[in-house]
């Protein structure tokens, strides 16, 4: 854990107080488990006036594995409508993968990442075939293999 | 084997005149007199050679030996022979010694395993012949009984033309390849072109000794090398052009080469394919990196990169680099920047954008791309890429959407060595997945690779079973456990059908009724005709499934038989309960033969014990028990190939050719079962010579049997004229 621990100390101590607008720090307890609030900031239809919480767990091989990170659903945190954000708030996205990820990336970077993902979608609409992924789905996010075929939205 | 060759070998086929008698033994053999008419034997007692007979005609050499296995004669004697440049020009060459058949058999195999010289080797169990020939000598003291002296003789049209009898009885001097058939001066191996091309085209010409009485086959392959050579004689100098008949092509997609060792007998149904050890797999790549790097002018490293990046597809890499080398680059990986040793660096100022750490004097390393990192998560990151993710040929560098990709040396300079072998070990993986014709073989522990030119589009008309040097079998185009005759598209809808229930639904269809009023589904197991559904209580008759109420007074004695109500209903289950039999008929054997062929795996391990007790209880050598051990390959073999004659046969339309199928089918199953039988009897039992011999001559009978069908199979699938049950 050691090395996860060093990296996630040096992340948490430039993210306190000085994350871009629409990103908000909820706790960082451990090096586990962290939440954080997103927001769109720009007056899309379909997110405006709605925070969005989403919740990472770091492994001990962070940041040369990729967090998991998924969006909760709370009384007033809603998981957003989007194409690739299943309704049990699992993400579909490269940047998340084992294919995709590099250890360049960091809490901050996602969160950005995700709230520009929120930002350029159109589609109130949740992925093909949800209703059943979300009813058989057991695995863990990283155990899926997404097949990332859509880059248009 | 082509068709146009099989032709030619049935007219190459040697007929022999009708039995001449003469008087038996005489005094002393000299130039001039005729070979005494007297058997021998080969490979098992049952299989006599009387070679005055045999060699009446026609150019041959006798080779007498004091001994199979004995030093002089294993060491250098008989290899001369089977190196010699004009072994060829010898015409039929046979080795004599005063032995068993089962050992001048076992000897034979041992110094000419693949059987391409031709040279057969024959007992000689009771000396007659020799002694006949006065040829023997009193070898009681080394080898506790007559022996017969080294010799050779040469002969022509049954004749003696040349004595050469080495004077001091066992010395080898006067009888040497280099007396006998003259000085080479080009030693030429086994290797020769000619003979590599014959093989790959007609398989090696495979002397009886190897075989059996009822081998047929054998008997015209051996027949037709020797006729071969006479005729190819005069062009055997020229390095043998081999062209004699213009069959032989050569094949370079196959790679073929006869080093490597060639199954014993070719079928046709046998295909060609060759075993890679891992240590070829990495001389393979090295040679091809080499070749790329010299004509590309590249760093090595560079080479196996662009390599993998094309898939091992050397043409094509080379002609796009020569067009436009920049992209290729780019796209493998390698964009420009400075050159210069992969090294370790320590940067002032430096802070590593993976870890954050930026103490003073931390070691940090970037590839061409200029991507810094430090080495701790360098080897964190290769690590989790090498260990956890299988990764080696394409590990990109950590930087966010950088492509390039890690090399060899880079890697080598930053992880441990544990790992180097591990990503070395994948990066050799890379190129068997890589390549289509490469396949692993997929036994457990196995390394070996296969090479094999069938393609997919092939797989209708072949079954490309191949056989690595672990001794597994499998198919190389599906990689499942050896499955002839069925191609692999049949085998796969097969498993399918056996797998899923399918034919519960089948079962259901062809045992039940349906409630004809409420449809529930219904299965009479006993008692009368009067069916009261339990769940609408429609009343109705089992018989005719019309209304119960109907029948008046004809209760419990249906005849009402002609009512088209229930006459769709018993046509419906009528069908589904035939479709069921004729499945359960054909999954029923091949579930038996699967069976089988497990137990047999105990048997065979059985075998082994058999052999030791055996050895003990008879006084038998090693070699001479070793016919069980074929008994027991030959029925595991011979299960196998039964049990997937049955599939195969559920999905053959019924015809002419399905009948004789299916006879030679019923031919190897009472040939397997007969052995079987034999095979479970008791060691004092098998200890008799009677069954020793009835067991090898019904392994090589079920052999035999088994070649025939699949042969006959395999034709009838090249030639496309099965007509089947379904389509595909």
């Amino acid at each position: 854990m050691a090395f996860a621990t060093k990296r996630l100390g040096k992340e948490l101590a430039k993210i306190h107080g000085n994350l871009p607008p629409g990103i908000t720090l909820v706790t960082a307890e451990g090096f586990q488990e962290w939440l954080l609030d997103i927001q769109v900031l720009d007056a899309n239809p379909i997110y405006t006036g709605k925070i969005f919480r989403l919740k990472f767990k770091f492994s001990s091989s962070y940041p040369i594995e990729p967090p998991e990170v998924t969006f909760v659903n709370t009384t007033d945190r809603p998981i957003p409508m989007h194409p690739h954000i299943y309704s049990n708030g699992i993400i579909c996205l490269d940047l998340l993968g084992q294919q995709g990820w590099s250890p360049v990336q960091n809490v901050e970077s996602i969160c950005m990442s995700l709230q520009s993902m929120l930002t350029g979608n159109t589609k109130n609409e949740r992925p093909e075939g949800d209703a059943q992924f979300v009813a058989s789905n057991r695995r863990r996010p990283r155990d899926i293999d997404f097949y990332y075929h859509d880059n248009t939205v | 084997m082509s068709p146009t060759a099989a032709l030619r070998s049935i007219t190459l086929r040697r007929f022999q005149p009708g039995r001449t008698f003469h008087s038996s033994s005489r005094a002393f053999i000299k130039v001039g007199d005729k070979l005494p008419n007297l058997d021998l034997v080969e490979s098992s007692p049952g299989n006599k050679v009387n070679l005055s007979e045999e060699i009446k005609s026609g150019k041959s050499l006798l080779i007498g030996v004091p001994a199979a296995f004995s030093p002089g004669c294993s060491n250098s004697h008989i290899p001369g022979y089977l190196k010699h440049k004009s072994l060829k020009n010898a015409g039929q060459v046979f080795v004599i010694a005063v032995n068993d058949p089962f050992v001048t058999k076992a000897w034979g195999e041992s110094l000419d395993p693949s059987g391409n010289s031709g040279i057969r080797f024959l007992g000689d169990p009771t000396a007659k012949f020799t002694k006949a020939l006065d040829l023997a000598f009193d070898g009681t003291a080394i080898f506790g009984g007559p022996r017969s002296k080294r010799y050779a003789l040469e002969i022509e049209d049954g004749k003696v033309k040349a004595l050469h009898v080495e004077p001091d009885n066992t010395g080898i001097a006067v009888s040497t390849a280099e007396k006998v058939l003259g000085s080479s001066d080009k030693p030429a191996t086994r290797s020769s072109k000619r003979l590599a091309s014959a093989a790959a085209k007609e398989g090696p010409p495979t002397p009886l000794t190897t075989s059996t009485p009822m081998d047929s086959e054998d008997e015209f392959m051996s027949g037709m090398s020797s006729e071969e050579d006479d005729v190819l004689q005069e062009s055997d100098n020229d390095d043998g052009s081999a062209d004699d008949f213009g069959f032989d092509e050569p094949e370079p997609e196959l790679g073929f080469s006869q080093k490597d060792a060639m199954p014993k007998k070719k079928k046709t149904f046998d295909i060609n394919f060759k075993v890679y050890h891992p240590e070829d797999i990495q001389a393979q790549q090295d040679d091809l990196i080499d070749e790329v790097n010299m004509i590309l002018d590249i760093r090595k490293e560079d080479a196996a990169i662009l390599l993998r990046h094309f898939r091992w597809n050397k043409e094509r890499l080379i002609e796009d680099y020569m067009d436009r080398p920049k992209k290729v680059l780019e796209d493998a990986g390698l964009g420009p920047s400075a050159t210069g040793p992969p090294k370790l660096e320590v940067i002032p100022g430096f802070m590593c954008d993976i870890c954050c750490e930026d103490e003073s004097g931390l070691q940090s390393f970037a590839m061409k791309c200029g991507h810094r990192y430090c080495i701790n998560c360098y080897k964190h990151y290769l690590g989790q890429k090498i260990k956890e993710e299988g990764e080696a040929a394409r590990i990109q560098c950590p930087a966010d959407g950088c492509k390039r990709i890690m090399d060899a040396k880079s890697l080598d300079l930053l992880v441990t060595t544990d790992l180097q072998q591990r990503y070395h070990e994948l990066l050799t993986r890379t190129y068997v997945e890589d390549k289509e014709q490469l396949k692993w073989c997929p036994a457990p522990d196995c390394e070996n690779a296969i090479e094999c030119g069938i393609k997919k589009k092939d797989l209708d008309r072949v079954v490309p079973t191949v056989a690595c040097d672990c001794k597994h079998r499998f198919c190389f185009g599906c990689i499942l456990a050896d499955h002839q005759p069925a191609p692999c598209e049949l085998v796969k809808r097969w498993l399918k059908k056996c797998a899923d229930d399918s034919e519960t639904a089948n079962w259901i269809s062809a045992n039940t009724k349906e409630c004809p009023k409420c449809n529930s589904t219904i299965e009479k197991n006993g008692g009368c005709n009067h069916m009261t559904c339990r769940k609408c209580k429609h009343e109705f008759c089992w018989m005719c499934m019309g209304l119960w109420s109907e029948h008046g007074t004809s209760w419990y004695n249906c005849n009402r038989f002609e009512e088209k109500s229930g006459s769709e209903a018993r046509d419906a289950q009528a069908k589904s309960r035939v479709s069921l039999e004729r499945y359960l008929h054909y999954y029923n054997r091949y579930a038996n033969h699967e069976q089988s062929a497990k137990l047999d795996k105990d048997i065979y391990n059985k075998t082994e014990k058999k052999m030791i007790q055996l050895q003990s209880a008879s006084g038998m050598s090693w070699i001479e028990v070793q016919y069980l051990n074929s008994a027991s390959q030959a029925l595991q073999t011979c299960r196998q190939t039964l049990k997937w004659t049955y599939a195969f046969a559920f999905y053959l339309a019924r015809n002419n050719l399905t009948e004789m199928f299916e006879d030679n089918q019923k031919d190897l199953e009472m040939a397997v079962e007969a052995l079987s039988e034999m095979f479970e009897k008791p060691v004092t039992e098998l200890a008799e010579p009677k069954l020793k011999v009835e067991i090898m001559d019904k392994t090589s009978y079920c052999n035999k049997r088994r070649v025939i069908l699949l042969a006959d199979t395999a034709d009838n699938l090249a030639n496309g004229v099965w007509s089947w049950s379904i389509n595909f």
